[in-house]
């Protein structure tokens, strides 16, 4: 499984270094040691100090890490340092920082996340760098009537496929529908080994179902965003058809953490589908060989008649209002959003420029992969700007995973979510009925 | 003169002690009572005295029962599998020559000076549904092969075996250490008088070790108290919330979701939790320095 390892490769490039007390025992090497010290004293001081920090996350965060360079060369003098955030804490570390008073200067902040740094006023507002961003991307970060944080990136998810097995189980395409897709699934996975799975659809995932809610035409909040509305007939009849997905299986009963390597795995054929964002297509690239490539392909969400609408993600970068380089903040924002870094980030990550120029340009245009996603484009819902998203989805997620392996009735699962979220907006409620602006202005605001 | 010189050298850690213990544990016990959340960190004017609310929330909240059920599982499954595996092998690695000794007690103290998170992915690898070794193993014994990660009874075994694991080797030293005290003369006479090795076992090796086998039971239950890094690092609390101890709940809730009045109040639970087991610890060892 030599494949298998491939994703903890980089980072294990970077050990070293350690030990040094233990030699320290040895009087021999005492000298030599100081000698080392000193020479590494002197290479961290030759090293100006950070001109300015940015916080970001995963892949994006090492491929900013490739793109300050030329940042610092068009402002000579100026260090940029780049943190490295992990998805599943960056939210956590970002409002520690907040709360302490000290956060960085500019950060990557995910499209959920970005309401609460507002709420807390800890971001600055700022006039769009550019005037063809993706509508519902610009819209996302507007609150109050300006925009706090700029688009960096957008992200929704399609349909991963490997078109062999597709076309082995009788099919061309996938399908448009949710009924056709399932029989297509049902037909694939006659033509699988066991062990194998047509659809991937990890239980600790919550955007997959909350694709297939978005769907629907009726909101999961109502009133406002100021009570669940889980059990409205419309969302059930999308748990049904997740849960549906599972108790034919479908799709395996298992987390993203049972994967040894999603990618390797599924080139070999242990799952046919799996709905993701646009990262994927980097890392596809990234870790099968060439000659596999032509083993995946994309395809937009089939809908529960006809295409489907997918959910409108994203990064946006932020700037703290607290940082003292503001301007130095701005213009590296300005930098990041120009066309070359766009379709850079895009050749580093995989990841969906937010403006529209640089989509006609070669990298993006020619690639029969972003189809799919430019298609999907067109057909999104942004979710509910509010602080409690979050939450609201993670508890949704565990509702499913109720349903999904502990055989909870449909109708009393989403009843019992439906108490829990309002339990989790009772702040909120309160903070309108006030009239209190902290609590989003935007409850009002109709989504588009 | 003595007693102030004394007092010096006492100062810098009770200094310690109240700024990074007591003031932030007074700290909690304030934010406990408050629903303090994101609102409030916003505006203080959102923050609100709540009296025992927190606490009475708790009381109701099934995610709070289920972590205890889970974190009381773990000790309960836990603490004695550990104690009896570092006997075991305590007695063994004593029982052979001393050319293997000292390559056993190495093995089997590895697993706890190795990074917790590391060994963790490890275990994630090791009990992989379709690749992974456990499972293999068992398939090449024409055994079922279970989803050992994404079943919520398996997965706390999962953790706890984890957490056995990467413990049994601190109680394996202490419990030879203790055993090496116990004089050769017991054993001697012991012989002479005609007991054999079950005997010699049952009425010297056993009671002579068992004040270290009760202290190493009550720091294991208070360690088990804590987990979080097994089930953060294998299952993030799931499936179902089946591998969600105490501790990581309380993580969820605070630092995932801001809700910080909740959380403390689950802090203080732990508090509390641990101040019994240490004051078991003290009266248990004075009990047993009595007799």
């Amino acid at each position: 499984m030599p494949r298998g390892d491939a994703p903890y490769r980089g980072s294990a490039a970077h050990s070293g270094g350690h030990g040094v007390s233990r030699v320290t025992r040895v009087p021999v090497l005492r000298n030599a040691l100081t000698l080392a010290a000193a020479a590494l004293a002197c290479a961290g001081c030759a090293r100006s100090p950070c001109g300015l920090n940015v916080w970001a996350v995963g892949v994006e965060a090492s491929a900013l890490q490739r793109m300050v360079p030329g940042f610092e060369r068009e402002h000579p003098g100026t260090r940029v340092c780049v943190a490295n955030l992990a998805w599943s804490s960056a939210e956590a570390r970002l409002l520690s920082a907040v709360a302490a008073g000290d956060p960085p200067d500019v950060a990557q902040v995910g499209d959920t996340d970005l309401s609460t740094l507002v709420t807390l006023h800890a971001i600055v507002a700022q006039r769009p760098v550019a005037t063809d961003f993706f509508t519902e991307a610009l819209a996302v970060t507007r609150f109050h009537g300006r925009y706090y944080g700029t688009p960096w990136y957008v992200d929704t998810r399609v349909l991963f496929y490997l078109p062999g097995i597709l076309h082995r189980a009788g099919y061309r395409r996938p399908a448009r529908t949710w009924r056709k897709w399932l029989q297509q699934l049902a037909a694939v996975r006659r033509v699988l080994k066991p062990g194998q799975y047509p659809l991937l659809a990890p239980i600790n995932e919550y955007e997959f179902l909350e694709v297939l809610a978005l769907q629907q035409p009726v909101p999961v909040l109502r009133d406002g965003d100021r009570y669940g509305n889980f059990a409205s007939p419309t969302f059930r009849a999308a748990l049904r058809f997740y849960k549906s997905l599972f108790a034919q299986r479908l799709a395996p009963r298992i987390t993203d953490r049972q994967l040894i390597n999603l990618w390797w795995q599924m080139a070999r054929g242990d799952f046919v589908f799996y709905v993701s964002g646009p990262w994927n297509i980097g890392e596809f690239r990234r870790f099968l060989p060439p000659q596999d490539q032509h083993l995946w392909m994309t395809a937009p969400m089939p809908g529960p008649r006809g295409p489907g609408r997918s959910l409108l993600d994203g990064s946006d970068l932020v700037i703290f209002r607290r940082s003292p380089r503001q301007r130095m903040a701005r213009a590296f924002v300005r930098y990041m959003l120009a066309n070359a870094q766009q379709v850079r980030l895009f050749e580093l990550t995989g990841d969906l420029p937010a403006r529209r120029a640089p989509w006609i340009l070669p990298p993006l245009a020619a690639d029969r992969k972003l189809r799919a996603f430019r298609v999907q484009l067109g057909r999104v819902r942004p979710f509910q700007k509010i602080p409690e998203w979050g939450e609201i989805m993670h508890g949704m997620r565990r509702m499913a995973e109720q349903v999904v392996i502990g055989g909870l009735p449909v109708d009393a699962a989403t009843t019992q979510l439906d108490r829990r979220v309002n339990y989790w907006l009772a702040e909120r409620r309160a903070l309108l009925a006030r009239g209190d602006n902290a609590a989003g202005a935007h409850a009002a605001q109709k989504r588009p | 003169m003595k007693a102030s010189t004394a007092l010096l050298f006492v100062i810098p850690a009770l200094a310690m002690i109240l700024l990074f213990v007591f003031i932030p544990l007074i700290g909690v016990l304030g934010l406990s009572l408050t629903d303090f959340n994101v609102y409030a960190l916003a505006n203080s004017a959102n923050l609100h005295f709540v009296g025992v609310a927190n606490f009475t929330h708790l009381l109701h909240d099934h995610a709070a029962w289920q972590g205890v059920e889970t974190t009381m599982t773990v000790v309960l499954v836990g603490v004695p599998a550990t104690l009896g595996l570092s006997l075991v092998c305590a007695l063994m690695i004593e029982s052979i020559g001393a050319r293997w000794r000292g390559l056993f007690r190495t093995a089997f103290f590895l697993p706890v000076v190795c990074s917790t998170v590391a060994v963790a992915i490890g275990w994630r690898y090791l009990l992989n549904t379709r690749y992974g070794l456990v499972n293999r193993l068992l398939a090449a014994a024409h055994l079922p092969t279970p989803n050992w990660l994404g079943t919520p009874g398996l997965a706390l075994l999962a953790v706890t075996v984890v957490v056995v694991w990467k413990g049994f080797g601190y109680g394996m030293i202490i419990v030879a250490a203790a055993r090496r005290e116990i004089p050769d003369e017991l054993y001697d006479i012991a012989r002479i008088e005609g007991a054999g090795m079950t005997q010699q076992l049952l009425r010297i090796t056993m009671p002579m070790l068992a004040p270290t086998l009760g202290l190493l039971a009550l720091l294991d239950a208070a360690g088990y108290w804590q987990l979080f890094a097994e089930p953060y690092v294998l299952t993030q609390g799931g499936p179902m919330g089946s591998t969600m101890s105490l501790l990581l709940l309380m993580y969820d809730r605070g630092f995932r979701w801001w809700r910080w009045g909740v959380a403390s109040a689950l802090a203080m639970v732990l508090t509390v939790i641990m101040w019994l087991f240490a004051w078991l610890q003290r009266h248990t060892r004075a009990a047993w320095r009595g007799d």
